[in-house]
């Protein structure tokens, strides 16, 4: 029988809530009784099971979803988790409303996002042209004048991503991540146009001026990461996944 | 982002700023909905759970006291919801529902969804309070000051509060034929 307040020792020592004291104190007491030490292994491997439970992404269009949602100004009233629940979403498949505008804003956005002569033509320049053959493309995106791309490719050991964005009004284009996953090494300006990038833990935030901005980030992944460029247009925002981790064809910088 | 950003944030969502308020959701999404996930344990429920989370969170922004950290806010806002979503949804719940999770090697496929399935399946017959805490340490990976603020308890009541919550599940693992022979 372990004494209750050793196992107690057991579980904050594993939790990392023990002093260096205290440790040193379960560290000797194991070490003169080898039953507590098969129950400290059966503790640790708890933990471990525990630990193992991965996060997941959340989805896609949470952020998108709930932008659709918001009511004009906020709230003081309750009507913005009343008016605009998802749960009569899938309870009532009949209901009209805040349903039926939510979808049509989001078909708008993803027709516009997959309609391949928006855009391209009129900018003279595309991702695709900045990245070289092989790259993995991100699907384009649209919404209202603005327009985005994205392309990576490997380069060193590096992988390399390059955004552009373009329209005739101030939009900003995301590329985000999980901080750990993802080293941002530099973000460069890769054109003429005008424009700022901001580079935050998990985020590269690029805002265009009325002419647009290309840029080239260089990014450090680790294996399974995900990148997910976002671009928004005053309240709105479509986003789209960039794969930096899969095989990549390998190419010179454009 | 640091304090500061999600001040700024928080600050121009209180005047209507959607985008800024996108910015928010975009930082906090994951960990609210992974949390909602863990809770509901269904994808879409977690999902719906989540966006609630965040239309509320516009709604009583204003309530929102900044000398505080938002996260702790929104996370209690989702411990709420997802307590008030299981107290309205009082469905049965599929035992064998495998939860979304990263793809691993396939030798290691096999094990780790049978791993997943005993873990998930001892932590729903834990009462919602254990379960809350277990997810906030372990799969949330917050700190016990964390964890602290979102409860609104001291530290030593989160230690206590988890510990017993382990012994709750590992004595539901060991039924299940995991951890002590």
């Amino acid at each position: 029988m372990i004494d209750e307040r050793m196992e107690r020792l057991m579980h904050d020592v594993l939790d990392g809530s023990a002093t260096a004291e205290q440790a040193a104190r379960l560290d000797a007491w194991l070490a003169e009784h080898p039953e507590a030490r098969a129950r400290q292994r059966e503790i640790q491997a708890m933990f471990a099971s525990l630990d193992r439970v991965p996060m997941v992404d959340a989805p896609q269009d949470l952020t998108a979803r709930v932008l659709a949602a918001l009511p004009a100004s906020a709230a003081r009233d309750g009507s913005a988790t009343r008016d605009a629940s998802p749960w009569p979403f899938r309870r009532r498949a009949l209901a009209f409303g805040v349903p039926v505008a939510l979808g049509l804003a989001l078909g708008i956005a993803v027709w516009m996002g997959r309609h391949p002569e928006i855009g391209d033509g009129e900018r003279g320049w595309t991702a695709a042209e900045m990245a070289p053959p092989g790259a993995r493309r991100a699907e384009a995106l649209h919404l209202g004048t603005a327009r985005a791309s994205a392309a990576a490719w490997t380069d060193g050991g590096l992988t390399r991503v390059s955004l552009d964005l373009h329209g005739d009004a101030t939009a900003r284009l995301e590329m985000t991540f999980a901080a750990e996953s993802v080293e941002v090494v530099s973000v460069e300006r890769a054109g003429a146009d005008a424009g700022d990038a901001y580079t935050g833990p998990g985020l590269v935030r690029l805002t265009s001026s009325a002419r647009g901005a290309r840029w080239i980030a260089t990014l450090r992944p680790t294996p399974g990461a995900q990148v997910v460029v976002t671009l928004r247009l005053a309240d709105q925002a479509v986003r789209t996944f960039v794969d930096v981790t899969g095989p990549l064809g390998p190419g010179a910088q454009p | 982002m640091s304090e500061a950003d999600e001040r700024a944030l928080v600050a121009r969502a209180l005047e209507g700023d959607h985008a800024a308020f996108g910015e928010l959701v975009d930082a906090h999404g994951r960990v609210v909905y992974n949390l909602a996930l863990r809770m509901c344990h269904d994808a879409e429920d977690a999902r719906d759970v989540a966006q609630r989370v965040f239309l509320k969170a516009w709604e009583k922004l204003s309530t929102f006291d900044r000398r505080n950290r938002f996260f702790s806010w929104i996370y209690r806002i989702a411990l709420n919801e997802t307590l008030n979503f299981r107290t309205r949804r009082k469905r049965h719940e599929v035992l064998d529902e495998a939860l979304p999770t990263p793809q691993p090697g396939p030798a290691e496929e096999y094990e780790r969804r049978e791993e997943h399935a005993v873990l998930e399946g001892a932590m729903r017959q834990l009462r919602d309070d254990d379960r809350q805490i277990l997810i906030l340490r372990h799969f949330l990976d917050l700190t016990h000051q964390e964890m602290g603020e979102i409860l609104g308890v001291p530290e030593k009541t989160v230690k206590s509060r988890l510990h017993s919550a382990r012994v709750r599940l590992e004595s539901e693992l060991r039924r299940r034929g995991m951890g002590r022979a």
